[in-house]
């Protein structure tokens, strides 16, 4: 094939109008030895194109990669599994969190109230003092009621004031018959 | 479809779905993973298998979209690490006897094509597909196709034309 082909060639591979047949004709005159100068830039291109076309999987490549699926396999179920089961878990511990963490506070409070009434109660110097503050309000209690009787006595006192003031007064009313210029010269004088 | 089958029809097919992987996922090892996914999809599928027309057009679709799902998931996470391997990658290539940095610049200019534009590049240039096949492959009209390809022959020659003149400056 001459360099004039291969040009005309070249120009219906840029276009896309090349057919396979074509192409390889290209690729088999471009790992030839001979190429025209000005074709030597496009020997890079179709040398990749069959040197990639020859590239393949052996399987030693396969092996190896069965080995690490199979690995990441193992990996993958042995998370997965455990997985709704944890899930479960989960949700399950954190109500179980919740109210250990009520209990215990309640628990605690209440705790902490008994051992306060207990510590009073227990608290030989409090008690004395209770009883010591017992017997002194007795003492005025029963100071008071002696005190009644004297109150009393002056609410007697009062009854015979009250007397008192009715003859007063009904001494006032006949002074005002007998002596009424007596009785109304202080009024005047007011 | 029975085992039988399958090893017959479906699993010589290992190479191409292989280097389709590897031309879009850009790493060997991810690509070798992917052949094994192909390989249980289809298989998962085997009562359906012998109604298709072509098991092959239906393996490289489901490569297509399957590489199309990992890129799309990798895209920005991975991208540091995705340089690192393809570097290691690139090394491993160099001291192949037959790849010279010319044809490793070919790799590179297929490599900043498109998605699409690459698999059609691919599928023609490299697996010898006819038009027709890979618009089967692709999902697209033949003549969409024809254009594809083209375009995406003229930038990779655009791309090594200007390589070549960077490395002569």
């Amino acid at each position: 094939m001459n360099t004039s082909e291969i040009e005309q060639l070249l120009g219906k591979y840029f276009e896309g109008e090349t057919s396979l047949l074509e192409e390889k004709q290209l690729i088999e005159f471009f790992s030839g030895d001979d190429i025209p100068e000005d074709l030597r830039q496009y020997q890079p291109m179709f040398s990749f194109f069959k040197s990639e076309a020859s590239l393949s999987l052996s399987d030693e490549q396969q092996e190896k990669v069965l080995e690490r699926r199979l690995e990441q396999y193992r990996e993958e179920t042995s998370t997965v599994k455990s997985h709704p089961g944890k899930k479960r878990l989960y949700y399950f511990s954190g109500i179980a969190a919740g109210l250990l963490l009520l209990a215990a506070l309640v628990f605690t409070l209440r705790n902490e109230i008994g051992r306060r009434h207990h510590n009073e109660l227990s608290n030989p110097a409090a008690e004395v003092a209770y009883s010591q503050t017992k017997q002194a309000l007795l003492l005025v209690s029963v100071g008071l009621n002696t005190g009644l009787d004297a109150v009393q006595r002056i609410g007697m006192l009062n009854n015979a004031m009250e007397q008192v003031q009715k003859i007063n007064k009904f001494y006032n009313y006949q002074t005002q018959f007998i002596n009424p210029e007596w009785m109304q010269s202080p009024s005047t004088n007011k | 479809m029975n085992l039988q089958d399958f090893n017959s029809k479906v699993y010589p097919l290992k190479d191409k779905i292989f280097r389709f992987a590897k031309r879009m996922l850009e790493q060997t090892e991810e690509a070798e993973d992917l052949v094994q996914e192909v390989f249980i999809r289809m298989w998962k599928h085997r009562e359906k298998l012998d109604e298709y027309r072509s098991l092959e057009a239906l393996a490289m679709i489901t490569t297509k979209n399957l590489c199309l799902d990992r890129l799309k998931a990798r895209k920005f996470p991975v991208e540091s690490w995705n340089a690192q391997q393809s570097f290691i990658e690139m090394i491993a290539e160099e001291t192949r006897p037959d790849h010279s940095d010319l044809i490793l610049g070919v790799k590179e200019a297929m490599n900043s094509l498109a998605e699409s534009p690459r698999m059609i590049v691919h599928l023609r240039d490299i697996e010898g597909y006819e038009l027709g096949e890979i618009a089967d492959v692709m999902g697209m009209q033949e003549n969409t196709v024809r254009v594809a390809l083209s375009r995406a022959r003229k930038r990779i020659r655009e791309i090594l034309i200007n390589n070549e003149n960077y490395e002569y400056q």
